[in-house]
């Protein structure tokens, strides 16, 4: 897990990113830092959810396929718990199964994302459309 | 009259337990669940005779050597029952060896006694065609042999019931149903009335009462090997057919009736030879038409799994290509000079191509079989285009090519469609437009042909298309040839958004001719 840019995080938005690919994560946290946000990762979805419910964050950047716990585990579990049922969810992911889709919609998602179509531009576009307010 | 419907009850009770009996050891000869209620069938069935007999018959001596004869053929049906409760719905028989044998033996004694005076020691005929019979001391060996296994029976089979579920728990409920109804009946009938109320007045029911209990178990059974009772059927509508021709044969009045009855008999043979041979062999083709059915779907299901797995792979890679092209080209590693954001472009096109091709494959077979899920909205097309335009100005530009979009004036475009999916049919044709003309222009045009509708063209100055190949092209599959003779693409491009508009109510199609370029064009509703 690593936690970057938490200095100065009071004026700065919190974005959890939860994926297994470092390369993925390495580009996302670059491009999220550059457009002025805070960032932590998780390389699983248990460290994911962990975070999810001990630190403050703002919205979450969650891939579906990983070890340990699945996305849509992790949003399973974070909705149960009060202190991650409103934590803004974009899930980000490259299979396009349908079940997958709507599961994660239904728990509550604003978005589900193929990480494959859109650029970390056109992802964090939608980020900002989440975070107003 | 009361007698001729009891004679012909008991013929119907006879035929139709034989008819069980039969239909049921053919579903499956294997199956001990299948063996067990074929004897019990046949068993029901000696006893309906022997019931008939002790009861029609007036001498005293015939009467009471029948309702010995009944109670030795029903000496194993509580055992049976038993039996049953425990297989069903089994192949093997999964008994208890020792269980077996005590069984086994119980039914031996019961039968043995049962033929002896131990069992019933007298009969005495009474005016009016009635009978009093005095049961002797092994009534009661009887009376245990039925009722120890039968509720032992029935006990099993309300513990499978309980834990059973789905298909099986549906039979075991016929079975359960069939079976208790049907020998509660009986019992009350044919040996509580007899032995302990001394009436013999409604034993003659008893063996209707096994109509319910057979009718059930065979259904329960059968139910969904349903095709063999066409081949059992028609092999039983033969015998019968034979049966009753061949016996007319002994009967004919003159030569001439002979001849005529021999040669009827000789045809009937044959055709019903050529019948049952038929109805076996569709009823195997349909069998192994079930078989390969099944074959087919498990192997469709693995294709998807495969396709599904090898997409999410490969586009791992394209996106971390995709993203760092991106961030270099907006400059997030500093200003990039021209010529290199040139041959940028030149990756990003390419690699936009493999998304695009990877996304075909795997929606293709999606859209096809109405599994995509789309995520309806009203959408602009103006503002579709308009993304469109900037993801191609670059590859045109570097074909040296002029790329514009157009649109009319008080243009109503709001259409209601997946915004991905609408993106993807105009990413396409684009696409195609662009690969296909080595000089001139592409242009993209918005307008309202009629109120209602909007139309939007990609005309391009391409080489055109021939009238041989605009039928391939809407196909599966189906490609053209570039100016320099090699077809480009992988051909469900143009079969993909052919199958989105028309999911979106509208139409697309094509105008072109061969040197004089191209204009692919797509019309749906207005919101």
């Amino acid at each position: 897990m690593i936690a970057d840019n938490q200095n100065n995080t009071e004026s700065k938005k919190m974005i959890l990113l939860v994926e297994d690919d470092p390369l993925l994560v390495k580009m996302y946290s670059t491009k999220l830092i550059k457009e002025g946000y805070g960032v932590i990762s998780a390389e699983d979805g248990e460290c994911g959810l962990n975070l999810a419910l001990s630190q403050k964050i703002d919205l979450i950047l969650l891939d579906v396929m990983m070890p340990k716990l699945s996305g849509i585990d992790l949003l399973i579990k974070l909705r149960q718990d009060p202190k991650g049922k409103d934590i803004p969810v974009i899930v980000i992911s490259n299979l396009t199964q349908e079940e997958e889709a709507q599961k994660a919609l239904s728990l509550g998602a604003k978005e589900y994302l193929i990480k494959a179509n859109l650029t970390p531009s056109q992802i964090i576009e939608k980020i900002r459309k989440y975070l107003v307010g | 009259m009361f007698e001729s419907l009891w004679w012909l009850s008991v013929v119907f009770t006879v035929l139709v337990d034989f008819f069980i009996a039969y239909i049921v050891y053919k579903n499956n000869p294997r199956s001990a669940t299948n063996k067990i209620l074929s004897l019990t069938a046949i068993i029901l069935l000696f006893w309906d005779v022997s019931n008939f007999l002790a009861l029609s018959l007036m001498d005293q001596e015939a009467r009471l050597f029948w309702v010995r004869v009944v109670m030795f053929v029903t000496s194993p049906l509580g055992p049976l029952i038993f039996m049953l409760s425990s297989v069903f719905p089994e192949e093997k028989l999964i008994l208890n060896k020792k269980l077996l044998y005590v069984t086994i033996f119980s039914v031996v004694a019961t039968s043995l006694l049962a033929i002896s005076p131990f069992t019933f020691r007298a009969l005495e005929n009474l005016p009016g065609g009635s009978f009093k019979l005095f049961p002797g001391p092994a009534i009661l060996i009887y009376g245990f042999n039925l009722f120890f296994f039968l509720s032992w029976g029935f006990i099993i089979l309300f513990k499978k019931l309980k834990k059973s579920s789905g298909i099986l728990r549906k039979q075991l409920t016929l079975f359960a149903v069939g079976t208790v109804s049907a020998f509660t009946l009986m019992v009350l009938t044919n040996f509580v009335a007899v032995v302990v109320f001394k009436s013999i007045k409604f034993t003659f029911l008893g063996p209707s009462f096994t109509l319910i209990m057979v009718g059930f178990i065979a259904y329960a059974i059968i139910r969904h090997k349903l095709l063999n009772i066409k081949v059992i059927a028609s092999e039983l509508l033969v015998i019968s057919l034979v049966l009753i021709l061949l016996s007319k044969l002994f009967l004919f009045k003159t030569i001439g009736e002979f001849i005529v009855d021999i040669i009827v008999f000789t045809f009937v043979l044959i055709f019903s030879y050529l019948l049952v041979k038929s109805v076996s062999r569709e009823v195997e083709q349909r069998e192994k038409l079930q078989e390969l059915t099944e074959k087919l779907k498990a192997l469709d299901k693995q294709k998807d799994e495969f396709i599904s797995m090898a997409a999410h792979e490969l586009r791992a890679p394209m996106t971390a290509i995709k993203g760092y092209l991106s961030m270099i080209m907006e400059g997030d590693a500093g200003k990039v000079p021209d010529k290199i954001c040139e041959f940028l472009r030149g990756s990003v096109e390419g690699n936009d191509r493999l998304i695009r091709l990877v996304n075909n494959m795997l929606n293709v077979g999606r859209i096809e079989e109405g599994r995509m899920v789309y995520q309806m909205g009203n959408v602009l097309l103006k503002d579709i285009i308009k993304d469109t335009y900037n993801e191609f100005k670059g590859e045109a530009e570097a074909k040296n090519i002029i790329f514009n979009f157009d649109s009319t004036k008080n243009l109503v475009d709001k259409v209601y469609v997946d915004k991905d999916r609408i993106y993807e049919v105009i990413t396409n044709l684009a696409s195609n437009s662009i690969k296909y003309t080595d000089k001139g222009s592409v242009s993209i045009k918005l307008s309202n042909p009629k109120v209602g509708l909007v139309r939007c063209e990609i005309v391009d100055t391409g080489r055109g298309i021939t009238e041989d190949e605009q039928k391939k092209l809407f196909q599966k599959f189906g490609r053209a040839e570039s100016s320099s003779g090699k077809t480009i693409g992988s051909g469900l491009g143009l079969y993909i958004s052919k199958l989105l508009i028309e999911k979106f109510g509208g139409n697309i199609g094509l105008i072109s001719e061969s040197g004089k370029g191209s204009t692919f064009w797509f019309e749906l509703p207005v919101v």
